[in-house]
C-alpha cells in the first residue's frame, strides 16, 4: 500500500511529490549508514511493519523511515521514526518528512480492532540525553499535540490532533 | 515557539536497543489509553468508526493482491455496522429499496455515479472513493481472466499508425 504525499524541498521552497511505502527490513538503513537506529534490525521484530518515505524523482533514496507495531495486537505503536541524515538540521534537504510519517502511522491506528484504541497512536521519545528528550517531548506536544504519559518518555497522539496531522500532511493539495 | 523548536530539533522516535517497556509500564499505558477513550463523546466514537471504514476503503484501493478483493457491499455493511443501521433502513433513506439496492452493491447490476453520490452524501465520503472501488473491482474481474485480456491485446496504436 502506497500513500502519495508532498514534502518541502528546502532549496527551492516548493512541495515535491513523495510516496510512503512498505519496505522490507533488508532495504532499511542502519547505524553503519549514518543513521541513529539500526532500523534494518528493529524492523524484524514481531508484529512490526516498516515504512519508508521517498521523493518520487529519487525513489531509490530513503528520506525517512518509520516502524509500526501492533502492541498486544490492539495498540498502535510507532516503535521507531528517523529522518535521513541529509534531512537533519542545519543542512536538511527536505522538511515535512517526519510529519508525513507520523500522520501515516496515526492513520493506521484506525485499523485497531478494539474501538477504544482507534485513533490512538503511542510512541516513545529517544531519551539517552534527558534534556534533549524533554525538548523533543515539548516539540511533539506543540507541533503534533501529543500527550505525555505521566513523567515517562511515552507519548500519545489522539483523535482530533491526529486528524489534523492527517489533513496537514497526507491530504495536502 | 513551535517553529523555533522545530528548527533546532530533528524528530527521533524510538527506545534505545537496551531499553524495553516494563510490565508495569505496559499496563499503565493501556490504562492511560482506556481512561482517555472513556472521555470521548458519542460523536467522536462514531466519527472514529466511520473514519476507520473510510481508511479501509482507501487502503483497499492501494492493495495489489487480487486475493484480498472486497466488494462495495463489504464497505456498505461496515458503514452500516458502524452506524448500527439495518440495510433496509439505509436503502429507504437513500430513496431505494432493499432488494433493488442489494443488486447494485453485490455487482449484479452496474454500480453508477448516481448511487456513488447518494452513498457519498449519506456516509460523508467522497463519491470518487465509491466509484474507484467499483472500477477497481471491474478491472480485477476482467484482468483475472487470461482469455479476456488476450481479447484486448489487438488494440494497439502501433498497428494503426505508422510512426
Amino acid at each position: 500500500m502506497n500513500e502519495k504525499v508532498k514534502i518541502l524541498d528546502i532549496a527551492t521552497g516548493t512541495l515535491v511529490p513523495a510516496t510512503i511505502r512498505k519496505a522490507k527490513p533488508a532495504e532499511l538503513p542502519g547505524i553503519q549508514d549514518g543513521w541513529i537506529f539500526n532500523l534494518n534490525r528493529h524492523a524484524r521484530a514481531r508484529n512490526t511493519t516498516a515504512w519508508v518515505l521517498t521523493a518520487d524523482h529519487t525513489p531509490e533514496e530513503i528520506e525517512g523511515c518509520m516502524l509500526f507495531e501492533w502492541k498486544d495486537k490492539i495498540m498502535a505503536y510507532m516503535s521507531y521514526l528517523e529522518i535521513a541524515p541529509h534531512n537533519k538540521s542545519p543542512h536538511k534537504r527536505y522538511d515535512h518528512v517526519a510529519g508525513c510519517l507520523i500522520a501515516y502511522a496515526f492513520k493506521m491506528s484506525y485499523g485497531a480492532a478494539d474501538e477504544n484504541y482507534k485513533a490512538m497512536l503511542v510512541f516513545d521519545v529517544k531519551d539517552e540525553d534527558k534534556k534533549r528528550a524533554e525538548k523533543l517531548m515539548a516539540l511533539y506536544s506543540q507541533v503534533y499535540s501529543a500527550v505525555r504519559y505521566g513523567t515517562t518518555t511515552t507519548m500519545l497522539i489522539q483523535d482530533r490532533s491526529g486528524d489534523q496531522l492527517v489533513k496537514e500532511f497526507l491530504e495536502r493539495k | 515557539m513551535a517553529t523555533k523548536l522545530k528548527e533546532n530539533l530533528d524528530p527521533t522516535i524510538g527506545l534505545p536497543a537496551d531499553r524495553k517497556w516494563t510490565k508495569q509500564h505496559h499496563v499503565g499505558v493501556h490504562e492511560f489509553i482506556l481512561q482517555r477513550a472513556a472521555k470521548r463523546s458519542p460523536e467522536r466514537v462514531l466519527k472514529n468508526r466511520l473514519l476507520a471504514v473510510r481508511y479501509q476503503m482507501e487502503a483497499y484501493l492501494q492493495e495489489n493482491d487480487p486475493a484480498k478483493r472486497m466488494n462495495i457491499e463489504d464497505f456498505v455493511l461496515a458503514y452500516l455496522q458502524a452506524l448500527n443501521m439495518p440495510f433496509r433502513k439505509f436503502a429507504l433513506a437513500i430513496d431505494s429499496s432493499d432488494g433493488n439496492l442489494k443488486k447494485y452493491v453485490t455487482g449484479e447490476r452496474k454500480f453508477n455515479t448516481d448511487l456513488a453520490l447518494r452513498f457519498a452524501h449519506f456516509f460523508h465520503t467522497p463519491a470518487e472513493l465509491w466509484l474507484k472501488v467499483s472500477v477497481k473491482n471491474d478491472l480485477l474481474a476482467v484482468t483475472s481472466n487470461k482469455n479476456t485480456i488476450n481479447k484486448y491485446k489487438k488494440y494497439d496504436y502501433k498497428k494503426a499508425v505508422e510512426v
